[in-house]
């Protein structure tokens, strides 16, 4: 039985060819394979990189049902090394970008794993400042109201 | 602030993807997160964080507490201690004052203020207390209690 490949065109119009089962772990692309069949899909808000990283993930996880010997997919300790690598291996902001896509197209895993390594960064910020300056956020606090957050969570000593 | 604005490659994140971020955080230095812009604060403090980072974390907490009479107010000791998925919290305070708890809560009436403890987060709300003598402060104690109960569920 041949494997139905669908094409999924990157904001740069670069056209990736994917199994169809590999594409379905996205429940966006799953819907509008349904809806609208032997059509190429069109992603605009995602960069070829970006698409390129969310098929390779998809490829990695994709479960194979028709119990072929080639079957793609892996044990779940193995899966589960392969992710944390897969997330280490790409910077901060092309990793945000990744989770976005996840988050967009709707894969549950892939959202879990990288919003998983965004929290983790999160966390071993020593300081308030150092999360502003990862993530590029403006400080909308004045001194004052920073003071009053303080008072309310400080530990008691 | 200068460095900030020449950051080359601005991130925004979108407050749904936030809000899963913060679920993944550890509760402890939820001061830190909450002092970063006004939008991260926000989703902390909501109601529907709450309620759904309670559902997350499931490992169980045990408060052990000890007892001194050095005339400190109660505290949390800042280092915790995890024995598998448990997570020992270690509180130190005078077993001679009276201690009231609810859904998680560590309340102390004291004469000038009364002190609401959450071990969880190490959040520490100090309310002043009224004017009244102390037998009938305590028999209201339970609904003092109840309604900064509320106050915490709302913050």
């Amino acid at each position: 039985m041949s494997k139905k490949m669908i094409v999924l065109k990157s904001s740069e119009g670069v056209s990736f060819v994917v199994e169809e089962a590999v594409a379905r772990q996205s429940k966006i692309i799953s819907f509008l394979v349904e809806e609208f069949p032997d059509r190429e899909l069109p992603l605009t808000n995602m960069t070829s990189e970006i698409l390129r990283k969310t098929i390779e993930y998809c490829k990695k996880h994709v479960v194979e049902d028709d119990g072929g010997g080639d079957s793609s997919s892996s044990s779940s300790g193995d899966l589960k090394e392969w992710d944390v690598k897969f997330v280490a291996e790409i910077d901060q902001p092309r990793l945000m970008d990744l989770l976005m896509a996840a988050n967009y197209l709707d894969i549950p895993s892939l959202l879990d794993v990288t919003c998983q390594k965004v929290a983790d960064t999160i966390a071993a910020c020593n300081d308030e400042k150092e999360i502003r300056a990862t993530f590029n956020i403006e400080n909308d606090f004045t001194e004052e109201e920073v003071e009053a957050i303080r008072m309310e969570n400080q530990y008691p000593i | 602030m200068l460095e900030e604005k020449e950051n080359p490659n601005p991130i925004y994140i979108v407050f749904d993807i936030l809000e899963e971020l913060f679920l993944r955080l550890p509760l402890k230095p939820i001061l830190k997160f909450k002092t970063v812009s006004k939008q991260w604060r926000t989703i902390l403090e909501s109601e529907m964080f709450v309620a759904r980072s309670m559902n997350v974390k499931q490992n169980r907490k045990i408060l052990a507490a000890h007892n001194c009479s050095c005339g400190y107010k109660p505290s949390l000791l800042l280092e915790s201690q995890f024995e598998g998925d448990e997570e020992i919290i270690y509180m130190h305070f005078d077993a001679t004052r009276p201690m009231l708890s609810c859904n998680g809560l560590l309340c102390f009436p004291e004469p000038d203020c009364i002190t609401v403890l959450n071990p969880s987060t190490g959040q520490n709300l100090r309310f002043p207390s009224g004017q009244e003598p102390v037998s009938s402060r305590f028999r209201n104690g339970n609904l003092i209690f109840c309604y900064i109960f509320l106050l915490h569920q709302r913050s």
